[in-house]
């Protein structure tokens, strides 16, 4: 067998990546659901609870090196395996996160929020387009907090946790920076001039790029780390 | 003769510390090796660099005649049964056996199964939740049943009771000699394994100190045993490595063949000559090595 479909075997026997997510998203769901049928209003209810599931990404991404990399470098896998498995298990899990959520959202919109008007899955203005558009921006904002989380993750491994903080201070110093420069410059007013007249769905193709380059430094840094 | 790992002048340094000091060695296919040496020596570190879990400073490395770094080839071949060995939160023994199963290609599940039933392991036990023996255990199955052609064990019996370990040693040799393959034993308990391996390597300080046959060490050194004042009559003008007194008896550990002379003179005072243990050698030579990397830092 294929050491890279080995890893993504090996990741997918870790309930936590399939099951967590769908815990804490539904519980909330159910919650609200209960809530907001019990209470009689006349108002639109959105909960913003929808975020939990692309939190949990982010955590998963962390936790993956400490949970899983030790285990399959002790288990005489490459880094490159582990590193390409990793990443299809996120690609598959993302695409199918994303492909369910929407159908939920089209249910939602169809049953007039659940018979209670509740907006659980409809996020304000991202969420109006053609469900394509919303499975995508979904499904690019889940790579995004993966490896978003998975890129420090690697860092702290490869480089030990002071190094860790260093690297926050130092891009808190650089966010600090450049949103001074923009202001400065009206960087800002230039930026939103150059984003409105894209579609909701293009803007997020553009923020592929971002767990693209994560991903690519987080291997650079995989290659260099020991068990 | 085919070399499964060629080591050339490797070193490994933290800043000041030299871990791995100019460490050059083969090791031969189809062998059970003894890596033996105090803790700290060096020995762990020394494997993970084998299996490309680490990174050496210097020297030149092959295992299967090429570098394992992020080598599929020579990495499939490989398992390393640490002590560290970290597992997934959620998995359970089973799953790590299932994980084994993808990983080594020669992978007997039948093995692991009979195994699994003599350590007494629970399949669907959560693997956090096993004590340090069970875990240890479950190391020794996946080691064993993994049937690589080069598997190594660092300390692979913390917390197993006498009965486990010696199940460990049979099972060993009992598949060894149906699948031969090159097996690394690492471990202070040197001992209990010392009937079990055909070649060993003392690392001391980050250095390799001894690399011999077995049997070639034991004839280095013997043991003469009986009345405390005959052997130490006995000894006089000769080099002792280790003296046990017991009650009014004595035995000790001498530098030598043990045989011609000595055994003739010994045979004539009624004392006893016995083979030396293979600690004691190892713990004199250590000692000696101390002392010498002492004087070579003076000096």
């Amino acid at each position: 067998m294929s050491r890279v479909a080995g890893v993504i075997r090996m990741q997918l026997k870790d309930w936590i990546w399939i099951a967590l997510p769908w815990i804490v998203l539904l519980s909330a769901f159910f919650v609200n659901l209960i809530l907001f049928a019990t209470i009689d209003t006349e108002e639109e209810n959105y909960t913003g609870a929808l975020a939990s599931i692309f939190i949990i990404l982010f955590t998963n991404g962390i936790m993956t090196i400490n949970q899983q990399f030790s285990f399959a470098l002790g288990f005489s896998v490459r880094r490159k395996d582990y590193f390409w498995g990793t990443t299809a298990v996120v690609l598959i899990l993302s695409a199918l996160y994303a492909a369910a959520l929407t159908v939920l959202t089209l249910v939602e919109r169809a049953s007039g929020g659940w018979g209670a008007r509740l907006h659980f899955f409809r996020v304000h203005s991202l969420s109006d387009g053609s469900a394509a558009e919303w499975g995508w921006i979904m499904f690019v904002a889940f790579l995004n907090m993966f490896f978003a989380g998975f890129v420090f993750s690697c860092w702290k491994r490869r480089f030990g946790l002071k190094a860790l903080f260093a690297l926050l201070v130092v891009l808190a110093l650089v966010l600090i920076v450049v949103s001074v420069l923009g202001t400065y410059y009206e960087g800002w007013d230039n930026l939103y001039r150059l984003l409105k007249p894209l579609s909701v769905g293009k803007l997020f193709t553009w923020l592929i790029i971002p767990p693209a380059i994560n991903a690519f430094i987080s291997y650079l840094l995989l290659r260099r780390t020991t068990a | 003769m085919s070399a499964v790992i060629e080591v050339n002048h490797l070193r490994k340094s933290y800043g000041q510390v030299k871990a791995i000091d100019d460490v050059s060695f083969q090791i031969e296919a189809d062998k059970i090796y003894g890596m033996l040496g105090r803790n700290g020596a060096g020995k762990t570190t020394l494997m993970h660099i084998l299996t490309a879990q680490g990174f050496a400073t210097s020297g030149d490395l092959k295992v299967f005649g090429e570098h394992p770094y992020e080598n599929e080839k020579v990495l499939r071949n490989i398992c390393f049964i640490k002590e560290s060995q970290k597992y997934p939160d959620t998995f359970s023994v089973k799953n790590v056996l299932d994980v084994s199963a993808d990983f080594f290609p020669k992978w007997d599940r039948d093995f692991a199964n009979s195994l699994i039933a003599d350590f007494q392991l629970p399949l669907k036990r959560n693997v956090k939740k096993l004590s340090r023996g069970m875990l240890s255990s479950l190391g020794i199955v996946v080691g064993l049943a993994s049937r690589a052609p080069l598997t190594i064990f660092d300390e692979p019996y913390l917390g197993l009771d006498a009965v486990a370990r010696s199940l460990f040693y049979d099972r060993l040799l009992e598949d060894y000699s149906e699948h031969p393959r090159t097996i690394i034993l690492s471990t202070h308990l040197i001992d209990e394994v010392s009937r079990l391996l055909e070649h060993v390597i003392v690392i001391d300080s980050g250095k390799v100190i001894l690399d011999e046959e077995t049997d070639t060490i034991r004839g280095r050194a013997y043991a003469v045993a009986g009345a405390a004042s005959k052997v130490e009559d006995f000894l006089r003008g000769k080099q002792v490595i280790h003296r046990e007194p017991f009650g009014g008896l004595l035995t000790a550990a001498v530098i030598g063949a043990g045989d011609g002379r000595d055994r003739h003179e010994a045979e004539g005072m009624g004392l006893e000559i016995q083979p030396v243990s293979l600690q004691q050698l190892v713990v004199h030579l250590s000692k000696i090595n101390q002392v010498q990397g002492k004087e070579g830092e003076r000096a």
